[in-house]
């Protein structure tokens, strides 16, 4: 799954079937990779990450299921280019999209900066926690019978995909190129010839 | 349920995981659930400078599904108990 854009009533997300608010911080910074979103509000669910900006910078969605892996990052004083303390996310992209493929094939890296360093443990906590009540569907040691359904009933909300701001996209662009890993996508050309 | 007992001997001490993203992790074992995601603390990345984004994170949560191996401590493991679970869980399966 992708970062995709929530359906949003009156500033807050509409929830899904069963789904809960586990937490709601304000005067969350977002990057999504390299580009700032500026501050929003910050959701977590049990079933998803959501993020709505203060400004006009949109509102976005992460599936529990996509985050990888998250953690607690705090500025190294030796590094050149660090972040102010945050939570850190790597999302797996599933779907066949480029825009959002990091250089590592498919990851995407999130990081969320609260104005209080103090609240980032509870950050940590609620997405530990949301990681917990999402476990994968096919696992075949847990045979969860409602696990299936739960992820079609996700799938049929109508959701859009999100573009980038155009500069992110042309920086991870450029980046690309640089790295000499720019190849060209699967796309099905012979129709268009 | 055979590696979570397996892995909930492991909490407390500090182990290394590489994952399905190239990225090795060593950290102190926090907690584990049936899902196999891990919880660490303490944690040093295996040549951050590859993985910038992650150099300085200090805890952190896995997936399990995430988790490509996992690198155990000598002697962490009973090889034979391992062997005689894993056939038993075959057994069952196949009855069942």
């Amino acid at each position: 799954m992708v970062i995709i854009l929530p359906e949003i009533k009156d500033k807050k997300p509409v929830l899904l079937l069963e789904e809960t608010i586990l937490l709601e911080l304000d005067q969350i910074e977002m990057y999504i990779v390299d580009a700032s979103y500026s501050s929003g509000t910050l959701y977590v669910t049990s079933r998803r990450v959501i993020w709505i900006s203060d400004s006009n910078k949109g509102s976005y969605s992460i599936s529990c299921r996509s985050i990888v892996i998250h953690g607690v990052s705090r500025p190294d004083e030796n590094e050149k280019s660090s972040f102010p303390s945050c939570i850190v996310c790597q999302i797996e992209n599933e779907s066949e999209l480029e825009p959002f493929c990091s250089i590592e094939n498919n990851y995407v890296t999130v990081r969320f900066i609260p104005t209080n360093e103090d609240s980032l443990q509870e950050m940590y906590k609620a997405f530990s926690k949301a990681a917990e009540l999402n476990p994968d569907p096919k696992n075949r040691e847990d045979e969860s019978s409602l696990s299936d359904n739960e992820y079609e009933n996700e799938n049929e909300n109508d959701e859009q995909q999100v573009m980038l701001p155009k500069d992110a996209f042309e920086n991870f662009m450029k980046k690309l190129e640089v790295n000499g890993q720019f190849e060209d996508p699967e796309e099905e050309d012979d129709e268009k010839n | 349920m055979i590696f979570y007992q397996l892995f909930k001997k492991l909490v407390g001490k500090v182990i290394t995981v590489e994952l399905k993203n190239d990225l090795i992790i060593t950290g102190l074992l926090e907690k584990v659930d049936q899902y196999i995601n891990l919880q660490f603390a303490n944690i040093k990345i295996f040549e951050p400078e590859n993985h910038p984004q992650f150099a300085s994170t200090e805890s952190c949560f896995i997936r399990g599904k995430s988790i490509r191996y996992v690198f155990l401590p000598e002697n962490t493991i009973d090889n034979e108990l391992i062997q005689e679970s894993t056939k038993e869980y075959h057994e069952k399966r196949k009855q069942n």
